[in-house]
């Protein structure tokens, strides 16, 4: 793992956290009676989860030493986009 | 805590390190703040091969993740659920229409099960192809095999739960059909789910063995299963003469890598999970009553439509349905003492064709079943259509099956160690290369993209030409016509094509086509 590699990982971590506590809030904060609910509700929790996977996967790379994959961060980051239209569609 | 006993206490291996990043520290610390707590440096299981970061070694644990998710959204469901004929569908009702995200819950729930099902069969069909039935993990195969049913056990109690006209009539017919099962099975069977045969007794019947018996046998099954790992490891790759590379030996501990690596495939199993249950939302169908039961068509879950299909063939009809059954139980049979009918030391996938073969077939047939068993809803099937399906699929897989053999294995040396390796005199180049085992599957992938492709192109295009006779020319039949000649046209292309790269190293083809040899080097 390059010093360079580290940096972009820290960097990574700070964005999954704040964009998994801003889930956090919005899963708190939800109308659990409205009709929407139900789709908001799962897009914040898979919101949540990939966060995690993502922050799981480079604590693994960092500690091994490794390099990142590419696919694995791409995919991660596609589907948190994904996820966030679907909840400003969803809204 | 005397001086001795706090020297022995192992230290965390996690602290954080000297000069490490802000983040890594952060981690770190976490990390270390949990192993010291729950004291997983004390190493109770042991470090796995790097290999086993892998998604196919961690299917059967991804069954027990949705097991994990059944039991949570199960018990959440139970608040409101009363297991009375009577009171069965409207509770479920008001689940759906009441409780805030009450049919996200349901349909959460009912997916997972399907998902634990499609894992499980995964699980075993993956250890069958790479064997890891063999010595010394015979009996892990055995307790695998009776989770698998305790799976579909799950299944089947569950779905009566609902007490649906859907759901009711298939489950009067499965027990229905254990009456045919030879005595004293039927019998045991019968007492074990049935009871006095009222419909309340029963109902709480299925859901004793639903919410606590089957869960309490699954778990110590589980157990017992986790140890004979430990005791035994995780089975090799079957790599065949390839040795796997010294970086893939290397040791991981259990905690925090191949837990972490355990939860991220748990995380996006729940994404996929969860998306769906809000794209797909489940419909309840309405509540059983005889007459509407009387109306409509019994037909099981998906995954024992296999079975029912089966046991539709008309030759099965009345007292050959025991003889149905029977064979049925002897496939599950012979999927439990597989270990001691397969006892041939090699792995090597090269060096099992028939075997490979059978569970190809096998495969196919379940398939085939199931999409059958779909399109033809509470349908006697006439024997010649059931021998033509049947039989046809059987013959094509062992066609591929065997032409995947000729093709790919051709002159590859025998192998006879655990992972199918060679002896260490047998040639290695040009076999014993990543970069031909790789080629190899690409080639025998693209043989079956093309052969699919070629059978709908097949049938579609003789489906269209006899629609053109019957019929006379409509734009829709000329459109389905050519779309299925164009099909065709790609696949005898595309296999003469593939035919001709196989064949460029030999030097034993006449007549070269430049355009076939774009990037080809001697």
């Amino acid at each position: 793992m390059t010093e360079l590699g580290e940096r972009i990982g820290a960097r990574i971590v700070g964005l999954l956290l704040i964009i998994s506590g801003a889930s956090v809030v919005g899963l708190w904060t939800m109308d659990t009676s409205a009709v929407s609910g139900e789709s908001l509700f799962a897009i914040f929790l898979s919101m949540d989860l990939v966060c995690f996977a993502m922050i799981g996967y480079i604590y693994r790379v960092t500690k091994g030493g490794d390099d990142f994959g590419r696919f694995p961060l791409f995919f991660g980051c596609c589907m948190l986009l994904l996820l966030a239209f679907a909840g400003i569609a969803t809204i | 805590m005397t001086e001795q006993e706090e020297e022995k206490k192992p230290e965390s291996r996690f602290h954080p390190p000297e000069g490490a990043a802000t983040h890594e520290r952060a981690l770190a610390r976490v990390v270390h703040w949990f192993d010291s707590r729950l004291g997983l440096s004390y190493e109770m299981l042991r470090p796995a091969p790097a290999y086993s970061v892998n998604p196919f070694y961690w299917l059967g644990a991804l069954a027990v993740v949705a097991f994990g998710i059944q039991a949570v959204t199960g018990m959440m469901m139970m608040i409101y659920y009363i297991p009375t004929p009577t009171q069965a569908y409207s509770s479920t009702l008001y689940i759906f229409q009441n409780v805030s995200y009450g049919r996200f819950l349901e349909t959460v729930h009912l997916y997972t099960a399907y998902a634990m099902i499609m894992l499980a069969f995964m699980h075993m069909m993956r250890g069958y192809f790479v064997s890891v039935h063999k010595k010394p993990h015979e009996l892990m195969w055995v307790t695998g095999m009776i989770m698998g049913f305790v799976t579909l056990g799950f299944g089947f109690t569950g779905y009566l739960l609902p007490w649906t006209v859907v759901s009711k009539s298939a489950t009067d017919v499965g027990i229905g059909m254990m009456a045919a099962l030879p005595q004293p099975l039927s019998n045991f069977i019968q007492f074990l789910i049935v009871g006095g045969g009222t419909d309340s007794g029963t109902m709480l019947r299925f859901f004793d063995l639903h919410v606590v018996v089957l869960p309490a046998v699954l778990v110590i099954l589980l157990a017992a299963k986790m140890y004979m790992l430990e005791a035994h490891g995780v089975s090799e790759p079957v790599t065949g003469p390839v040795p796997i590379p010294e970086k893939k030996r290397k040791l991981i501990p259990i905690f925090p890598d191949l837990t972490f690596y355990l939860l991220e495939l748990a995380a996006l199993f729940g994404v996929a999970i969860f998306l769906i249950s809000v794209a797909f939302p489940l419909n309840l169908p309405p509540q059983y009553t005889p007459t509407l039961a009387a109306q409509s068509t019994p037909q099981p879950d998906w995954y024992f439509l296999w079975i029912y299909q089966i046991l539709k063939i008309s030759i099965f009809e009345g007292p050959g349905l025991t003889v149905a059954l029977t064979l049925i139980s002897l496939v599950f049979i012979g999927l439990i003492v597989l270990p001691f009918v397969d006892r041939g030391t090699t792995r090597r996938i090269a060096s099992r064709r028939n075997f490979i073969t059978l569970g190809l077939i096998f495969v196919a047939e379940v398939a085939a079943l199931t999409i059958w068993g779909y399109e033809t809803p509470g349908k006697i099937i006439p024997n010649e259509q059931a021998v033509l399906i049947l039989g046809g699929t059987a013959l094509v897989v062992a066609l591929v099956s065997a032409g995947m053999y000729r093709v790919i294995f051709r002159g590859l040396p025998k192998g006879t160690g655990p992972r199918g390796g060679s002896s260490p005199n047998a040639p290695s180049a040009p076999y014993a290369t990543r970069a031909f085992n790789n080629a190899a599957l690409w080639t025998a992938t693209s043989f079956v993209v093309l052969l699919t492709l070629g059978t709908f192109g097949i049938g579609g295009s003789l489906t269209a030409a006899v629609q053109l006779i019957m019929q006379g020319a409509t734009y829709s039949i000329l459109t389905s016509f050519a779309i299925s000649l164009a099909e065709l046209s790609v696949a005898v292309a595309g296999t003469v094509y593939l035919l001709y790269r196989l064949d460029l190293g030999t030097g034993s083809i006449k007549r070269r086509v430049k355009a076939f040899e774009v990037g080809w080097k001697q």
